[in-house]
């Protein structure tokens, strides 16, 4: 069975399709147009390329920026505002004719790392995506926790936890709070500490080379980097306790990340006993439009 | 440069007088902080004005060469500010790629504050307004000032029609002398506006930088940003609000003013009065007054609804005076600056500023008609919410489209 997989992404829409074993037959991408009724028409099309190239139909599953709403049925939280508000999967289907599956993106990580990426085998998997902003994606048992508002996951906009008097309440967050991790474990909100710190602006990668060199500033940057995350884990293992945590984005790039951070879960979470994986993901940029097309069962 | 945005205490204020550079904490830390490069604003600015432009017509128009427009477009990408709009066939070789404003990459916030109402828009860079929202409010004070932007900013958070990690700032245009002209109906206390420090006000409300301007001014750059910035380089904007203001624009740039009080033609005496001044006539208080003697009420006006029928005789009671007031000062402004119009905006409707600027033409042409030029007299493009639209372009000119400051900076 052919599984199409389509990442909805901020910048250009991928389609890619999978056979029974999990290989690519197919890629194909298309600039995001920016609105509505060109998206679902410019997907349309993408789906239809997608399939004639790999030589046949398949299951649908896409993976979104923000989510449906289960109240109403809503897309919300999208980056691409003109698909807030809009039922995105309804009219989709509709212009398809056929059924189509969607979830939010940084799920759909999680569930690809879960099926045949780094965390295969595993019965539960929290997936950590700490790019310009910070995701998450909690799979358990080979099916995504969507959760009751749609909300599982959304590790984002927690506060740091086990603060430190110099680290409250910390910055003033987009969504209105303070001291979200978004700000802080981001890898934004690493470039932005090291601004803080030593101010001077560097992107992330000069930022770890410096560290890598012994730069004071980098280095502090960094281990207050590895700190914070670890503790925001330490969290997570302490209410879901997954097997494995999967990282993706921009930071989990940084090799120099994984060595301490199981020590740091360990210290923080309850007796101190916690044993668990924290791993980089297998699949990279392609774990979006991979978990999308697993969506379905192969 | 420090990165001050980060700190507990949110944001910093940037004022009329001082225009640093900064980005909002999810812009920062990329390539952008050379968004102090002219020419990357300049390239910016550009592509906003031409949606789907090619590489090669960006250089023909900047005289920049490809390899700078290369470089500078990759770092517009990286940060999403630009999008590909696809590729455009026809000639030889390989389609161009076109390039267009990223509509959900960039946004700010406009706040107007007024004697008689505040407002609040959200704006995209592409220039597409998000939303907007007036509340009518007679003298608001400070507090109240707070209460309505944090509603506001839930109210935009909530409709997800701007995404909130990407907001510059936010914009504040108000009158410059809001606590300090006696106005009819003024409540004691209103003098506290004059010692209120605007970023320390709003500081709580939101967690980005406050750009700060004159209300006149903030409408002018909005003009000439979005409205009829495209047909005239220079003109002069009357705003009609509580007070009566104005903007001087030159060759597509805001002149502030030695001391950063240019265009108050509100101040002008009245002819034959000594003791009262053009905006105690050409006002909506002028105007409100004169209802109110009648046993009237201003109300919230919208552009599309025209005044009730009620109205109509004291509406062309005060054009009256209105059109005639605002010649010698029409007078002054065409010997002086010789701007290609005169725009006329404000919170009335579209037809009532319609008369004004013509019935204020007619009175013109026939008291001066030896003057060198005489402008056409227009209603602007922007009228109703043209201080809050022009607030909110006030964080993408500080930081990241070209505005005269950072060619004065040393």
């Amino acid at each position: 069975m052919i599984q199409i997989g389509i990442d909805f992404g901020g910048t250009k829409i991928e389609a890619a399709a999978l056979d029974a074993d999990g290989q690519f037959l197919t890629r194909v991408r298309t600039p995001n147009p920016g609105c509505y009724d060109a998206a679902i028409r410019d997907l349309c099309g993408l789906i239809a390329q997608a399939e004639s190239e790999a030589g046949g139909r398949g299951t649908i599953g896409i993976g979104t920026p923000g989510s449906i709403s289960p109240r109403d049925g809503l897309m919300r939280n999208s980056n691409a505002t003109f698909l807030n508000g809009r039922r995105f999967r309804e009219d989709l289907e509709a212009a398809l004719g056929r059924e189509v599956r969607m979830a939010n993106d940084a799920n759909c990580m999680a569930l690809s790392e879960t099926v045949d990426g780094a965390a295969a085998g595993a019965r539960s998997a929290f997936g950590v995506i700490v790019g310009t902003g910070v995701g998450g994606g909690l799979v358990v048992d080979g099916r995504i926790v969507e959760g009751a508002n749609g909300m599982g996951g959304e590790w984002g906009h927690v506060p740091l936890p086990w603060m430190t008097a110099d680290e409250f309440p910390g910055p003033a967050c987009w969504c209105g709070l303070h001291g979200c991790l978004d700000m802080l474990v981001s890898g934004t909100g690493f470039r932005n500490d090291y601004v803080r710190r030593s101010g001077v602006t560097l992107d992330g990668p000069a930022i770890v080379v410096a560290a890598e060199r012994g730069a004071r500033d980098a280095v502090a940057a960094l281990d207050a980097y590895v700190d914070r995350l670890g503790r925001a884990m330490a969290m997570v293992a302490n209410i879901v306790d997954p097997d494995v945590f999967v990282l993706g984005g921009g930071m989990s790039n940084v090799a120099a990340i994984y060595d301490p951070l199981p020590a740091i879960i360990s210290r923080y979470s309850f007796g101190r006993d916690w044993k668990g994986r924290v791993v980089p993901a297998r699949w990279g940029d392609s774990s979006g439009v991979r978990g999308a097309a697993r969506l379905w069962p192969a | 440069m420090a990165f001050s945005d980060y700190q507990p205490q949110m944001g910093s204020s940037v004022t009329a007088d001082e225009r640093a550079v900064r980005l909002g904490p999810s812009l920062s830390g990329t390539n952008l902080e050379r968004a102090g490069d002219y020419n990357q604003r300049v390239v910016l600015q550009v592509i906003r004005r031409h949606p789907d432009i090619t590489r090669t017509e960006i250089a023909t128009m900047t005289n920049l060469t490809a390899p700078t427009i290369a470089n500078i477009t990759g770092r517009l990408f990286e940060a999403d500010l630009i999008i590909d709009a696809g590729r455009r066939h026809g000639g030889r070789g390989q389609p161009a790629v076109r390039l267009r404003i990223n509509p959900d990459g960039c946004f700010a916030i406009g706040l107007n504050i007024d004697r008689d109402h505040v407002t609040l828009v959200s704006l995209d860079l592409a220039g597409t307004v998000r939303s907007r929202v007036t509340r009518q409010v007679s003298f608001a004070m400070p507090e109240d000032i707070v209460a309505f932007v944090r509603d506001g900013v839930a109210d935009i958070r909530a409709s997800g029609k701007v995404r909130m990690d990407r907001v510059l700032g936010v914009g504040v245009a108000l009158p410059d002398d809001l606590g300090r002209v006696p106005m009819p109906h003024r409540p004691a206390g209103y003098e506290r506006w004059a010692d209120v420090d605007l970023q320390a006000l709003l500081g709580d409300a939101v967690p980005w930088s406050v750009h700060i301007d004159n209300d006149a001014a903030a409408a002018a750059i909005g003009e000439a940003q979005f409205g009829s910035g495209h047909d005239h380089a220079s003109f002069f904007y009357i705003l009609v609000s509580a007070g009566l203001g104005g903007g001087v624009v030159i060759d597509g740039s805001y002149y502030r003013g030695a001391g950063a009080r240019s265009g108050e033609i509100g101040f002008l005496p009245l002819a034959g009065e000594p003791d009262r001044v053009l905006q105690d006539v050409v006002s909506l208080s002028a105007l409100s007054a004169r209802l109110e003697h009648a046993g009237l009420e201003l109300g919230t006006v919208e552009t599309t609804q025209a005044f009730p029928a009620a109205y109509a005789q004291h509406v062309d009671a005060w054009l009256d005076e209105a059109s005639s007031a605002l010649v010698p000062a029409l007078t002054a402004v065409n010997c002086l600056i010789n701007p290609a119009a005169v725009l006329i905006g404000g919170r009335l409707p579209d037809d009532v500023l319609d008369r004004l600027a013509s019935d204020a033409y007619r009175k013109l042409t026939a008291a001066a008609p030896n003057i060198p030029t005489i402008a056409p007299i227009h209603r602007a493009m922007l009228s109703q919410d043209a201080p809050a639209v022009g607030a909110a372009i006030l964080p993408f000119l500080d930081r990241i489209l070209p505005s005269d400051a950072i060619l004065i900076k040393g």
